[in-house]
């Protein structure tokens, strides 16, 4: 962590570049969806109480 | 939501989002001439957007971490930069939409730096951040001030 804190450098490796764009977009994609979900399901329960 | 409420909202997000392209430009410029990026301009952001999101609620900070971990695992792989680990979870607390536009862009790069120079080509990031974000805030909120959007 101390190592990544103290970084400066700027560049990016053409493959990470979009490997790591993909995974994130589909990671936050996912996560909004389950994080809708969730949301749903709590005011599901909310309501039949 | 009356006319002045929107309004009042859109200026809101016009400074904030100006602000916000005013440092990722410093950070892009800083980027092209060295390939580096000043800690002075990545690390306040940084703990700023954890703390931001950790006062946002469990969604962004949520979506703050899962950007800090997974560019952190590319950064120990080597194919990331520390500032560019910096710069993209400050863009999560702060903006998911700059956020998304800063991956496409950062995709898009790498896709065409993969083809002309091969997977291994190191290129500076940041500006594609910037152009991302640059877009991203004409589109969502200099257009629909011309367009009349927000009437």
């Amino acid at each position: 962590m101390k190592k990544l804190l103290v970084s400066k450098s700027g560049t990016n490796m053409g493959e990470y570049a979009v490997i790591g764009a993909l995974v994130l977009l589909v990671a936050i994609a996912g996560f909004q969806a389950l994080g809708v979900n969730i949301l749903g399901k709590i005011m599901e329960v909310a309501g039949a109480i | 939501m009356d006319v002045l409420d929107a309004v009042q909202l859109w200026l809101t997000w016009l400074v904030n989002g100006f602000l916000g392209l005013l440092w990722l430009a410093v950070c892009a410029r800083q980027d092209l001439r060295s390939r580096q990026v000043s800690n002075c301009l990545t690390i306040p952001p940084l703990a700023g957007g954890l703390l931001y999101a950790a006062a946002q609620g469990w969604e962004a900070l949520l979506r703050t971490t899962l950007v800090l971990l997974t560019a952190a695992v590319l950064f120990h792989l080597g194919g990331m930069g520390g500032a560019d680990v910096k710069i993209l979870t400050a863009l999560a607390a702060f903006s998911p939409l700059f956020l998304l536009a800063a991956l496409l862009a950062q995709g898009a790069a790498g896709l065409v730096v993969w083809r002309r120079q091969g997977g291994r080509a190191l290129f500076p990031a940041v500006p594609a951040y910037a152009a991302g974000a640059g877009l991203s805030f004409v589109i969502q909120f200099v257009l629909p001030f011309f367009t009349g959007g927000l009437s």
